[in-house]
Formats: structure tokens, C-alpha cells, sequence
């Protein structure tokens, strides 16, 4: 049995998780014992906003005078140019018509806990006739495990002390050459236009048979995103057709699903819904 | 005594959420506010992170475009100076990444950082107020811990990396960053009370 952690043993363990410094015994240990000390979390929490207060301890550094008509001007010229232009939505609403046509209907379903997804023709259908921003209630029978598998996996890349990805990404077209056991074209990655987030790399994955992938983006706001492409090997992946399905955990994190004949995809992270799927339209490159 | 225009009182803090919603419906003059409020906090971490005037000059005006192109910030889920000071110090880390020849990628504590920005606990006090808070609490720690803090801060290095640069052992910087995160924890709730 291992010695009891004092409590200033304590603090510093917590201290070197918000600051992401812990050694994988360090991060296991962390882990038991944030399972045995819930409160621990709030302990997390003060830590994380006393960090997020340093930009306050810097020299007050004032710009430029200048820089203020700059910023405004700059502002203005993008809003002139914006009027010339489609709005996004009807912009992204364009691009998705050849791919909306292949289906009814992109089909949405929120459901509360992973666990009991399950997927029909029947509910398929039924989310169909919906429009896409309705929430569909699943009543559904056929189970597709991956789905908490590819979030377990998306968690552990978070707490990773490694960091979450095997490999550091220099340019897009070097990742089908350092990925093992997964054949993908460069065409065919889940790559999100770098404005949208930064890759930070990838990583090869396993559920259950089969094999994959997993890019890592950092967003701003520091939200890390997952993104997936998976070999599809046989008829264990839901039938999605070509629509996205979108789920979202009780914890907050979202996943928006969808295939193409080769491969199923996947953006997981903790962000709403809706910016999750805009996420995916931005990779699916449409 | 300074008296303070800005600040992130609960007031205020509504006052910049209309105000971005006056900026995404197009209207400049809120820009211009905002950058009033905001600017020299924004300018304040990218100069600390790029060092070069016309980098941050460059950086603060690419933050503040982004607020109004984006349309991300969500006043129910924190402050605007909170969303402001993160996003800033990622576009920073990104940048010195860019720049960076090593391969490396940006330590894990990123992520943990999300969220934290809800609840601020000196939501009730001035921008000004927080700034003398923090500056008096960050004297009390030792050269090294806040050097540890600092380059990991705001350059989003390792600390692996740091120890490499400052030739002492990975645990000693762990060490000193860890006690120095603590101990300005500690201070801050000294000085808090003092208020």
C-alpha cells in the first residue's frame, strides 16, 4: 500500500496537472485521487483561474496611438468586403446541396448518454422527415460500439502527459507516411483549414478492429478537437448514409459523425453542437 | 489613485456583451470602445510573447478582427478580458510555434486551461485593481519560479524545453513552477482580503 500523500504533496499534484506537467505515475495518481477526493476539482479549478490571471502582472504596455485607427480601418475594409459577399450560412447551405442530395435530410440526433445509441432504419427515416436543428429522440435497436469507444479515446488523448499526439505534424501531406497499420490519401484526411484551428499532429488509433486515425486541432480558446477517419471494414459502423449525425454527452462533450463509401469520420471535443458541426463542414471540404 | 474606466464588474460585463453585439451588427464606434477597454491588455501579452512592436502590433490587430469575424465569444460563459487574454496567448504560442524550427508541440496544459474563465474571482474589482493585485503577488515569488511560469505562460514552452534552456533538472522546474503557481495563489488570497 502506498504512503498517504501529505496535503502539501497534495497541492503540488494538483498544481502540476493545471500546469500539464505530471509523469504518467503522477497523472495516475492524480486520477485515483481526484476519484477518491471529488472536491479536489474545485482545488483544480482556483488553480486554473489564479493561472489565467498572470496576463494581469504584466507591465502596462500601451500601443502606438496609431494602432487604434488601424485596427478600425482594417475592421471597416472587412466589413465593406463582407457586403459584397453571401452571408456564410447561405454560403454553407450552397456548398452542402450536391452532398444533401445523395439523402433525405442530414440527420440529427442529441441523445443524453452514449452508452444507448443505437441506430435504425426506422429512426433514420423518422429523423428524415425532420428538419436538421429538430432534436430527434431515439428509440432505437441496433448498437454501435465504437462510438464510446472513439470518446474514451478522445479523453485519453486529453490527459495524455505525454500530450495528445504520436506525431508532430509539419505539413498535412507527411501524415499517410507516418501513420502504421492505416493506408489513407492525403485527399481523404480530416484536415480543418488552418484559420479553423492548428494542427497540433497526429496519432494512430485502433477501435476496436479497426484501424485509423486521429489529427489533434487547437482551437482558439485552447479547445482541443479530435478528428477522426476510420477504415470502415465491414457493416459494424451505424449506416449514416451521407448524413452527419450530431450527439452530445451530459459532460458537454460533442461528436458529429459521418461517412463516406471509405471511411467514417468523426470530430469529438467540448464545444456546442453547432460549432462542432460547423467544424465538420470546414473538414469535409465542402 | 487611478481611477478606472475599465474593469469586469458584473455591470460592465454586460456593457461588453452589447457592445459585441453592436460590433457584429456592424458598428464600429463598439470596436472602438472595446479596444479602448481591452487594447493595451491584448497588446500587453503579445509583446510579452513576440517581443517585437510591429509583431504585437500585428497580433493585437488580429485579435480584435477576429472578435468581430468569429463571432465566438459567448458572454454567459465568461468575462470579455478572459476571452480576450486566452485567445491572445494561444495566437502568441502560435506564432512562436511557427517560428519555432524545432519539432515540438504545445505542452498538454492547454486544454486544461478551458472553462476556467466562468467564474473570475475578481470580477468585482477594476481591470486597473487586478493588474496592482497580480504584480504585488507575483514579487513574492522567487526569481525562478515566476521565470518557470512566465516561459511557460507565454510562450507555451515545456518544460522539458525550459529546463534545457535554464541547464537544471526537469524536477526542479516542475518544482519551481508548481510552488510558484501555488504561491501566488496563496498571495492573491492575502491581498484579496485586504481589499
Amino acid at each position: 500500500m502506498p504512503r498517504p500523500l501529505s496535503p502539501q504533496e497534495i497541492q503540488e499534484l494538483i498544481a502540476g496537472y493545471v500546469l500539464g506537467d505530471l509523469s504518467s505515475a503522477e497523472a495516475e495518481e492524480f486520477r485515483s485521487l481526484l476519484l477518491q477526493l471529488p472536491e479536489l476539482q474545485a482545488e483544480v479549478t482556483s488553480l486554473q483561474e489564479v493561472l489565467a490571471m498572470m496576463p494581469y502582472g504584466l507591465d502596462e504596455a500601451d500601443p502606438e496611438d496609431g494602432l487604434r485607427s488601424q485596427i478600425l480601418s482594417a475592421a471597416q475594409a472587412e466589413l465593406s468586403q463582407r457586403a459584397s459577399v453571401p452571408p456564410p450560412t447561405s454560403r454553407r447551405f450552397q456548398l452542402r446541396l450536391p452532398w444533401a442530395m445523395t439523402t433525405a435530410a442530414a440527420a440529427v440526433a442529441i441523445v443524453s448518454g452514449l452508452a444507448t445509441l443505437h441506430l435504425s432504419d426506422q429512426v433514420r427515416s423518422l429523423q428524415a422527415q425532420r428538419p436538421q436543428s429538430e432534436l430527434a429522440q431515439t428509440d432505437i435497436t441496433q448498437t454501435w460500439s465504437g462510438l464510446s469507444q472513439l470518446l474514451q479515446d478522445h479523453q485519453q488523448s486529453l490527459v495524455n502527459p505525454k500530450g495528445p499526439v504520436d506525431f508532430v505534424v509539419q505539413k498535412p501531406a507527411d501524415i499517410p507516411s507516418l501513420l502504421q497499420g492505416f493506408q489513407t490519401t492525403v485527399a481523404a484526411l480530416p484536415l480543418l483549414p488552418a484559420k479553423q484551428g492548428m494542427l497540433l499532429g497526429g496519432s494512430n488509433c485502433q477501435l476496436g478492429d479497426n484501424p485509423g486515425l486521429r489529427l489533434t486541432y487547437q482551437l482558439p480558446m485552447d479547445k482541443t478537437v479530435s478528428a477522426y477517419q476510420l477504415a470502415l471494414a465491414d457493416e459494424e459502423f451505424p449506416e449514416l448514409q451521407s448524413a452527419q449525425l450530431t450527439l452530445q454527452q451530459p459532460d458537454g462533450t460533442g461528436i458529429v459523425l459521418w461517412r463516406d463509401d471509405d471511411y467514417l469520420y468523426a470530430v469529438v471535443a467540448d464545444l456546442p453542437t453547432t460549432e462542432l458541426q460547423t467544424l465538420a463542414y470546414a473538414i469535409e471540404g465542402i | 489613485m487611478v481611477q478606472a474606466v475599465d474593469g469586469t464588474s458584473v455591470m460592465e460585463r454586460e456593457a461588453d456583451g452589447t457592445l459585441v453585439a453592436r460590433l457584429w451588427e456592424g458598428d464600429l464606434s463598439a470596436l472602438g470602445v472595446l479596444y479602448d477597454r481591452y487594447g493595451s491588455l491584448v497588446y500587453g501579452i503579445a509583446m510579452k510573447g513576440l517581443r517585437r512592436i510591429g509583431e504585437a502590433e500585428d497580433l493585437t490587430q488580429e485579435v480584435f478582427l477576429s472578435l468581430m469575424r468569429t463571432r465566438s465569444y459567448r458572454p454567459h460563459r465568461g468575462s470579455l478580458a478572459s476571452y480576450l487574454t486566452t485567445v491572445t496567448r494561444s495566437r502568441v504560442i502560435d506564432r512562436l510555434r511557427a517560428q519555432s524550427t524545432q519539432k515540438k508541440y504545445l505542452n498538454q496544459w492547454h486544454h486544461n486551461q478551458s472553462g476556467v474563465d466562468s467564474v473570475t474571482p475578481m470580477k468585482h474589482i477594476t481591470q486597473q485593481e487586478q493588474r496592482a493585485l497580480v504584480r504585488a503577488a507575483l514579487t513574492t515569488l522567487k526569481a525562478q519560479q515566476r521565470e518557470v511560469l512566465e516561459l511557460s505562460y507565454y510562450e507555451g514552452q515545456s518544460q522539458r524545453d525550459i529546463a534545457e534552456r535554464l541547464g537544471v533538472p526537469l524536477g526542479t522546474v516542475k518544482s519551481w513552477a508548481r510552488r510558484g503557481l501555488l504561491q501566488l495563489r496563496k498571495q492573491l488570497d492575502v491581498l484579496r482580503e485586504d481589499l
